[in-house]
């Protein structure tokens, strides 16, 4: 068995080549005897453990230790997981890419490339050293960064895994899931931090499972906007799928664009609340009162703290929702929603999963990113966000290459179906191998 | 609607300080972004209910009991009697 001494140096050799760590411990204690005992694992820095630094990717946190551990961990922990670090992100969950931070970082398969955000750190981590995370997506931030560096990675239904001690982005749409070298893996963990939990109002306890169909169908819209290679890559994976035989149809979606634009408003709206409450009066930089002539100058200073991407959201999602705009915006992207919803519910009655290409292209430049205005750097979503807004199980599994950079292949299952969903992935893990 | 001076009056409200250069350039990437928002008008959602949640969250109900907590105050670095400890609310004279 592996020691924690041993674990420990392998995490700072991956943060040393990749800066994918926020923070590693000096040395990790003794854990409970169960089912994940000698299961070694980082953490997404917007989650609890008590004792450890949580910046969640923004300076605005700096110095803050939470006195208590998120639920989803403390049930790893009570099972025997070992938590060995925090992982960088981009502040607060806002990227694509995890630039909009302080430390980015690198893609193990080509350093010169993003990993993918905003739980680049976890995937970057998996990648490196083969041990799994606990990640978190809004609006794809699990099947991004796992398409990019070629890892697993497992987004839950909304509701599935309690959201006590996430430092919170968007309420209705955050997920912790995970990422993991191996299928089984992803969702044994995913399992074993799941279900209601009395300090989550919005945790549930699953539904029963589905009898499957044994059809799926591509989302063919999201294979044609994908780059050629990615478009090929995972389109091979589909063809080896159907050779298991899987009957496999094609279907259009109508509200992809729709899609995309209601989760910024909404997701923006819901971050521009829960940012409001970062002041300095419980939470990191905390500079001493008496140095202001009045709370305007002190608020003023503390959220200076915040990065562009921070100001951003924080602008776009408090206009979405003021005095005169709500209702075309705010109230507007709610209904889209609805009609998102409906429509993906409708597929998955008929069809046990939906597939697409997780990211319509492979890991992009840094050189390359830096030359995105934020608007097209939010359409690189296209493929993620409609399942993270309808609150559907999702997983990036690889599919291949290309440009010899790793491709994710996305499976989308319906409400708490993660066991179909899980189904399909080792088929295409089985596969791809 | 003159977006900069709309991104002006926002960032006040908020207590976020912007430099001239971030005025303009967020006056213009928040403009372009509102644009691509502004889309969403042609959908047709006459009739159609808002959904808060993508799934349906039955109310949990609780006895409403005060439990000890260290959270709420656990960081803040200025606490007396047990409330936190702000800044003024007004100048002085």
């Amino acid at each position: 068995m592996t020691s924690a001494t041993d674990v420990l140096e392998k995490v700072r050799k991956a943060d040393a080549d990749f800066s994918c760590m926020a923070q590693i411990p000096e040395s990790v204690g003794p854990t409970a005897n169960g089912p994940f005992s000698g299961t070694f694992l980082a953490v997404k820095d917007n989650l609890c453990v008590a004792g450890m630094p949580a910046k969640a990717g923004s300076k605005i946190l700096e110095g803050y230790v939470p006195p208590f551990t998120a639920t989803a961990i403390s049930r790893l922990e009570a099972q025997g997981a070992t938590v060995v670090g925090k992982t960088v992100m981009d502040a607060f969950g806002f990227g694509t890419f995890n630039v909009n931070t302080h430390k980015i970082p690198k893609n193990p398969h080509d350093v010169t490339r993003a990993a993918g955000g905003s739980s680049g750190g976890c995937a970057a981590f998996t990648a490196a050293t083969g041990m799994p995370t606990v990640a978190e997506s809004t609006g794809g931030s699990i099947s991004a960064p796992a398409a990019f560096c070629g890892v697993v990675g497992v987004t839950p239904t909304y509701g599935k895994v309690s959201r006590y001690g996430l430092i919170d982005y968007a309420n209705s749409l955050d997920k912790i899931g995970t990422t993991a070298a191996t299928v089984r893996e992803a969702f044994d963990l995913l399992e074993a931090m799941a279900g209601s939990d009395a300090k989550d109002a919005t945790s549930l306890q699953a539904s029963p499972e589905k009898r499957m169909l044994g059809k799926v169908a591509v989302v063919t819209e999201l294979f044609d906007r994908a780059e050629p290679g990615v478009r090929k890559s995972t389109m091979d994976a589909v063809e080896k799928l159907k050779q298991t035989g899987t009957a496999v149809e094609e279907v259009r979606l109508e509200h992809i664009d729709n899609a995309l634009y209601a989760y910024y408003i909404l997701a923006m709206a819901e971050a521009s609340t829960n940012l409001a409450k970062y002041v300095g009066l419980r939470y990191g930089q905390q500079p001493a009162p008496e140095e202001f002539e009045t709370y305007t100058d002190y608020f003023t200073r503390v959220r200076s703290a915040f990065g562009p991407e921070e100001k951003r959201r924080i602008l776009l999602g408090s206009f979405a929702r003021t005095a005169g705009y709500r209702g075309k915006y705010y109230d507007k992207a709610a209904r889209v929603r609805t009609l998102v919803i409906r429509e993906w519910k409708a597929l998955l009655e008929k069809f046990d999963v939906l597939l697409m290409p997780s990211m319509p292209c492979v890991a992009p430049r840094f050189s390359d990113i830096e030359k995105l205005s934020p608007l097209e750097h939010y359409a690189m979503d296209v493929c993620t966000v409609p399942p993270n807004l309808a609150g559907v199980p999702h997983a990036s599994v690889p599919a291949g290459k290309s440009e010899g950079m790793p491709v994710g292949l996305q499976i989308v299952g319906d409400h708490f179906q993660e066991g179909i969903v899980r189904h399909y992935a080792q088929l295409v893990e089985a596969k791809s191998k | 609607m003159d977006v900069k001076k709309e991104v002006e009056r926002i960032a006040a409200a908020q207590r976020i300080p912007l430099t001239e250069e971030e005025k303009e350039a967020f006056g213009r990437q928040v403009g372009q972004v509102l644009a691509a928002f502004d889309k969403l008008d042609q959908v047709q959602t006459e009739g159609v209910p808002p959904s808060y949640h993508p799934v349906d969250i039955p109310a949990q109900m609780r006895a409403d009991e005060v439990e000890p907590s260290s959270a709420p105050v656990g960081n803040a670095k200025r606490v007396e009697k047990g409330y936190l400890r702000g800044p003024r609310m007004m100048k002085t004279a």
